[in-house]
């Protein structure tokens, strides 16, 4: 049984959804993927609806809406200890996660991938009894929260007032790296479309970690682009490891994000969860 | 097998463990991909991959690798499984042991060295170099 959860959270999703919310249904209809349809409300949350799935043993829940809320389904989800696959259609055509899992911004695609079901079974970071798909972000200096604007001149501006900081991570207790930073980033998975070096692999047990060594005024603007689009890896001198247990030591307080919302300070442990989610991924998947 | 003398020419990067220039590192850096120093380390290096030590790299560590390319300062026991490269830059105190060794004119090295004879297959040391 399919569960469809329909979240268009902000402004332009709502618009979008209510332009296509008829023309969804009859291709899931088309598909033979439909199912029980619930919208989040103020009441029924995100958190509510999935339980509600649980309750009635569906097999499937489809989140239609944005990251966070395909985010929030997958927390419900573990803490539950539920065994059901997730299938995702974003409302966001800028959505990371889509990208990554190779969910068309097109709803006609994207429905044929859900009704492929070709199913992966992915790992999931654990940071304070908090799942994530996609990253942590160490420190202030939080990259993917910059926009890059027009020729990446207006990020530049914000990359500039960012300020360098000193990191402490112990790597699953084998060894200890310090370093002067400008940016942190504890992935599992992310959008390597433009990126040398194909980090965040979600099948791997692995958690990749990204740091950014200070740079020069001359650098960020040569390197505006790959800041702008999270490809840290693509600018000299950017250290690459990878661990499945990441002990942030210091500095105190140093804040731990994912997507702009800050989790937990440090020190604090971010490591690879023992339980994977399935997930439906499509052909043009990033791993 | 040509031994590695530009980064390219090894790894294809994928699950590299990469060490840039303001990075240190201490206690047993164990990859199972290539593994490029490019800062410093102390304690242990081990990849049964490629090992490429940078310029500006220092390492106080015994390392353990399949192929190695030496362009940094190094202090420690090497064992190499296969290709060591010291390049012109390359220092290096501390005993090695591979099967095949190369040093570029301009590198410094001081220990010993021992290499498999491929004849007999003994181990054998070969030189005291400086």
């Amino acid at each position: 049984m399919y569960f469809y959860i329909f979240d268009p959270g902000k402004d332009k999703e709502v618009r979008y959804f209510e332009r296509i919310q008829g023309r969804l249904l009859n291709l899931l209809a088309e598909n033979h993927i439909e199912g029980e349809t619930y919208r989040v409300t103020s009441i029924r949350t995100v958190e509510l609806l999935v339980e509600q799935a649980i309750g009635l043993e569906a097999r499937t829940i489809i989140v239609v809406g944005g990251d966070s809320t395909l985010n929030r389904a997958i927390n419900t989800l573990i803490r539950q200890n539920a065994d059901i696959t997730v299938g995702f259609i974003s409302l966001d055509p800028g959505s990371r996660l889509g990208q990554i899992f190779g969910i068309s911004p097109d709803i006609e695609q994207s429905v044929k991938t859900l009704a492929g079901r070709l199913v992966a079974g992915l790992d999931l970071g654990e940071i304070n009894e908090h799942y994530f798909l996609s990253k942590v972000e160490l420190g202030e200096n939080q990259f993917s929260q910059i926009e890059p604007g027009i020729f990446g001149l207006s990020s530049v501006r914000r990359f500039m007032k960012l300020q360098p900081f000193e990191i402490n991570l112990s790597l699953d207790n084998k060894y200890k790296v310090s370093s002067e930073v400008f940016g942190a980033q504890i992935i599992n998975c992310r959008n390597n479309e433009g990126c040398k070096v194909k980090l965040g692999d979600p099948t791997d047990k692995l958690l990749d970690i990204l740091l950014l060594s200070k740079l020069a005024s001359g650098q960020i603007i040569r390197y505006r682009k790959e800041l702008a689009t999270g490809c840290l890896d693509n600018v000299p001198g950017a250290t690459i490891m990878h661990a499945k247990k990441v002990e942030v030591l210091g500095p105190r307080k140093l804040p731990l994000s994912i997507e702009g919302q800050v989790y937990t300070k440090a020190p604090a442990i971010v490591s690879v969860a023992k339980r994977k989610i399935k997930m439906i991924v499509g052909k043009t998947r990033q791993f | 097998m040509a031994l590695m003398g530009k980064r390219e020419d090894y790894g294809d990067g994928a699950t590299e463990t990469v060490v840039g220039a303001s990075v240190k590192i201490e206690g047993d850096l164990v990859s199972e991909g290539d593994i490029r120093v490019e800062g410093f380390v102390t304690g242990k290096v081990k990849t049964s991959k490629n090992l490429y030590v940078g310029p500006q790299a220092r390492i106080e560590a015994d390392i353990d690798a399949g192929n190695a390319v030496i362009a940094g300062n190094i202090k420690g026991e090497i064992k190499i499984k296969d290709n060591l490269l010291i390049q012109e830059t390359g220092k290096v105190s501390g005993n090695i042991s591979c099967a095949r060794l190369s040093i570029t004119e301009g590198a410094r090295f001081m220990g010993s060295c021992t290499m498999a004879m491929p004849e007999s297959g003994d181990m054998e040391p070969v030189v005291d170099e400086e």
